[in-house]
């Protein structure tokens, strides 16, 4: 589940992410150059595709849907393949929404405070969440490593990784502790009556 | 007074020996305030009483946490994570248990992952085996079922509920966790029950500590109110409610060592008051000292001897009683100051000093019949008491004589002379008049709660908090229990839904599971179908291992013991363990139960117990009969057959008298107010054994020993324990009416023997 929040977040850097200037940046200088998306480009969607890959596994699950940014501040994510469901992220919690109308209440697990305040794009919060490891650049992307600051979050998440052009955060990498691997590719926003 | 080396060296014995004993045996630890020990438990079936103790204990480790005035669902959930980080940074408790979670505690979790193919295994192998039957493949089972689970393993992947659970995969790739929470959920029997209201929140905290140790519950009470402080800080709109046993432990060990030092006080002033009155003699006041130390030190060091732990309330009654002991000093000391011939004080208070303390203590050794444990405690406390009491006085007078001092003219005054047919008249009168009484007015009543202190605050919070929590007063309800745990759960299974939450997962032994051989070659299909799935079989080696192994014989026993053990708050009622039973307190009509095929016993309630202590009083009766009957053949054997006959019926009439003044002051006799008829035939036993002896004056002794006797259970008749209280008024009237007795016998006896 930690890694369809994160995905949240990951797709809000995505789309505002500006040039690196020629000096060596810290992640405040990352920060300060995000800006959220306008109020009035609300509700806002955006369509992903998604690769999992389990230690246990030969080769990668694929999953693919769009995330909505809502403009009451929630945020829908919703998977269509292989299975359709819904996770939508509010400021008390997560809710997993079934299509046969079944809703499960995730509760408010020790990384949700931090994915919050990600999500609200809280500059504060977010350097103290996060440590730059490491950025580079390749072929016009830029690559950004990422640790969690908080030990408790850093049991599960041992890295993330952003990759953006001048235009956009393209992809996002989340490493797990235990071998886990989610692989997210983002695709420029659509229309926002094209969701559901 | 000078007392000859020898006297004085065994008289030191006779408090140091015991004192020493008290040392060694450390008293303070070993006192007991536990309710349970009121409990009739010898009346309980074994099972019934274990299974009694753990569902208290079970309730007992909790601090129960309510929370009024939530504004929103999204507060009260932030309110029980709040509870999840105080909890997990505080030793006291852990674990948070709140019902209507979706997340179950940790521990519970564990074994569950770690036990699945003990507990688990069984049920997930007959619900596949249905599919098996219905779908009719024609491969073999073992092959079809390895295929089937690897793609179920996949698509599970593909699943909303895959990211919570992939860390678990490799050691549960049958998904035995998942699948027992989906048909838990489909047979609605779901884990936690549903929360009350968004605006409440009740849960339960589990504790590390002993709620019944003192050290810990000051650290459990120092523990909440830091919990409560914080807790108003971050919700100050909310209103907050603890309880526990461990505060209605503390309150009630506090207020029972008040009440006890209370009346001890009180029955000691009383004493001292009368005596230094009646006396008017420091030296005797002293002397009398000693006996009454005697006897609490060794009805003290006998207790110790013979249970591991002395109940509060025998110790209350017990010490109340010993000071009966002062009463041979009494005897003796009355006749030291008032005698003038030669010989040794002992020689003319021995027969009915022995007489009075032997039928006293045989009156007491009955309760070593009692059902209710702190009762036996009595029987042993004060027998040995008064015997070292007894033992004190020989010592201290056997080598005294006389010394002639004018005793209190109260005490020596003479009543008029009484004829014969007018003492015999009031006995036959008052007699009969009593046996009116007692025949059309009898009844019988008896209540655990006589023998506590009502309730204070911390109790009143609890009883409404486990209310709140629908774990009291919502029906009888039944312990199950059996040996075998597989018949216990085959018996769950028959009782309506949610009455075990794992009813329908945990399944041993319905049907055939796997034999070893089986186990083996669906091991190796499992791996095999993995591979064709795209897993990678060697990451699930350990799990393969596992199922590989024939499994031990005691596994499943095994593997329940630790369910039961980490069913968190109410949970724990539903399967418990000890000594070898597994058990299990459900709530259900009887005819249910009846049927559900093991050994079942109704929990011992308020109710169950209240018909137990009425069924022990009945016993109680008819051997009291016998004993009795035992007294008076010992009275004719000492005292002849007319003075034994005077010495036996006296008392016997002012029992009855007893009796006839507790139906009309208390409307009913109980338990408690039976044995106080005991303890006063026993009291007038001796009176009328001195009246027997002593044909030519007034009897001084037994009317200051009388006055004292009635003083103290006067102050007993004041106590806040109703039991006490029956106890001290049932002694104090029937003691009234004994000494009315013995003074109008002696009156009747100076008319036919004309004095000296």
């Amino acid at each position: 589940m930690i890694g369809g929040r994160l995905l949240v977040l990951l797709v809000l850097m995505a789309g505002w992410a500006e040039p690196l200037r020629s000096e060596e940046p810290s992640l405040d200088d990352w920060l300060a150059r995000l800006t959220p998306p306008p109020a009035e480009s609300l509700p806002l969607t955006i369509p992903f595709k998604e690769a999992r890959t389990y230690p246990f596994r030969k080769y990668p699950k694929d999953f693919s849907g769009k995330i909505i940014l809502e403009a009451n501040g929630d945020v829908r994510v919703d998977y269509a393949f292989p299975s359709a469901y819904r996770l939508v992220l509010t400021d008390g919690g997560a809710r997993l929404e079934e299509p046969g109308g079944d809703t499960r209440d995730l509760g408010n697990p020790p990384g949700l405070a931090l994915l919050r305040s990600l999500m609200r794009w809280d500059v504060p919060g977010i350097e103290r969440a996060w440590d730059l490891t490491s950025a580079a650049e390749s072929d016009g992307a830029t690559i950004l490593e990422l640790a969690p600051a908080d030990a408790r979050f850093a049991e599960k998440v041992s890295s993330l990784t952003i990759v953006f052009r001048p235009e956009r955060v393209t992809g996002v990498t989340v490493k797990q502790t235990d071998g886990q691997q989610r692989d997210y590719q983002f695709a420029p926003p659509v229309d926002a009556s094209a969701a559901p | 007074m000078s007392l000859p080396r020898k006297n004085v060296i065994a008289l030191l014995a006779l408090l140091g020996v015991p004192l020493v004993g008290l040392f060694f045996f450390k008293l303070p630890e070993r006192i007991s305030t536990d309710l349970l020990d009121l409990a009739p438990a010898a009346s309980l079936d074994n099972a019934e009483a274990q299974a009694m103790r753990a569902a208290n204990q079970v309730i007992a480790r909790q601090v129960f946490v309510g929370m009024e005035g939530f504004a929103d669902a999204e507060e009260r959930t932030q309110a029980a994570s709040w509870l999840d980080d105080f909890t997990a940074g505080n030793a006291v408790f852990s674990h948070v248990y709140v019902p209507g979670r979706a997340q179950l505690p940790g521990d519970l979790l564990a074994v569950l992952q770690r036990e699945k193919l003990a507990l688990l295994l069984p049920g997930w192998l007959e619900r596949r085996r249905a599919e098996f039957a219905k779908d009719a493949p024609d491969e073999p089972f073992v092959e079809w079922l390895a295929q089937s689970q690897a793609r179920v393993l996949d698509r599970f992947l593909e699943s909303p509920y895959a990211a919570q659970y992939a860390d678990g995969v490799t050691q549960d790739p049958l998904l035995l966790l998942p699948d027992a929470a989906q048909v838990m959920k489909e047979s609605g029997t779901a884990l936690q029950a549903e929360a009350t209201d968004d605006s409440t929140l009740l849960a339960w905290l589990g504790l590390t500590l002993n709620p019944l140790d003192t050290d810990d519950q000051a650290r459990i009470t120092e523990a909440v109110a830091t919990l409560e402080t914080q807790l108003a800080e971050a919700f100050p709109n909310c209103a907050v409610t603890t309880a526990g046993v461990y505060a209605v432990a503390q309150e009630s060990s506090s207020a029972a060592a008040g009440e006890v030092m209370r009346l001890n006080i009180m029955t000691a002033l009383a004493v001292l008051v009368l005596l230094g009155l009646f006396l008017r003699r420091w030296r005797s006041l002293l002397i009398l000292l000693l006996p009454v130390s005697a006897a609490l030190l060794w009805a003290l060091f006998a207790g110790l001897l013979f249970f591991e732990r002395i109940h509060v309330f025998a110790l209350g009654m017990s010490s109340v009683l010993l000071g009966l002991a002062v009463d041979y000093g009494i005897h003796a000391e009355m006749h030291r100051l008032t005698e003038s011939g030669a010989g040794t004080l002992w020689a003319k208070v021995r027969k009915p000093l022995l007489a009075g303390c032997l039928s006293t203590c045989l009156g007491f050794l009955v309760l070593l019949e009692a059902p209710i444990l702190a009762l036996r405690q009595v029987g042993v406390l004060v027998p040995a008491g008064l015997l070292g009491a007894l033992v004190m006085v020989y010592l201290l007078y056997r080598a005294l004589g006389p010394v002639a001092q004018k005793p209190p003219r109260a005490l020596s005054l003479r009543l008029p002379d009484i004829p014969r047919w007018v003492t015999f008249g009031f006995f036959g009168v008052t007699g009969l008049l009593a046996l009116f009484v007692v025949v059309t007015h009898f009844a019988r009543q008896d209540g655990i709660n006589d023998y506590q202190l009502a309730g204070g605050p911390a109790k009143q919070r609890f009883t409404a908090m486990l209310e709140k929590l629908q774990i009291k007063d919502v029906g009888p309800r039944w312990v199950l229990f059996a040996e075998d745990p597989a018949e216990l759960l085959e018996a769950l299974q028959k009782l309506p839904t949610g009455t075990f939450p794992f009813a329908d997962v945990i399944q041993p032994g319905r049907e055939p599971g796997l034999t070893p051989g089986e186990r083996q070659a669906f091991a190796q299909a499992f791996a095999r179908a993995l591979e064709e799935e795209g897993f990678d079989a060697a990451s699930f080696a350990g799990f393969l291992d596992e199922l590989d192994e024939t499994p031990a014989p005691d596994a499943f026993p095994q593997a329940l013991q630790a369910l039961s053990q980490a069913l968190p708050g109410p949970l724990g009622l539903t399967l418990g363990y000890e000594d070898g039973l597994f058990f299990a307190v459900v709530s259900a009509p009887e005819s249910v139960v009846n049927e559900a095929g093991v050994p079942v016993v109704r929990l011992a309630e308020q109710a169950r117990l209240d018909s137990l202590l009425a069924r022990a009083s009945d016993t109680l009766m008819r051997q009291c009969l016998w004993g009795w009957l035992v007294i008076v053949v010992i009275l004719l054997v000492v005292f002849g057959l007319r003075d034994g006959l005077v010495a036996g019926l006296l008392p016997a009439w002012a029992g009855l008298c007893g009796v006839a003044w507790q139906l009309a002051l208390l409307g009913s006799l109980s338990l408690m107010g039976w044995i106080g008829l005991i303890l006063a035939y026993c009291l007038a036993l001796d009176y009328s054994a001195f009246a027997s002896v002593e044909k030519e004056r007034p009897l001084a002794s037994v009317r200051l020993s009388a006055l004292t006797t009635v003083a103290a259970f006067g102050i007993l008749g004041s106590s806040a324990i109703p039991a006490l209280q029956t106890l001290g008024l049932a002694v104090a009237s029937a003691i009234v009416t004994a000494v009315v007795g013995v003074e109008l016998f002696q009156a009747r006896r100076e008319t036919a023997c004309p004095r000296a």
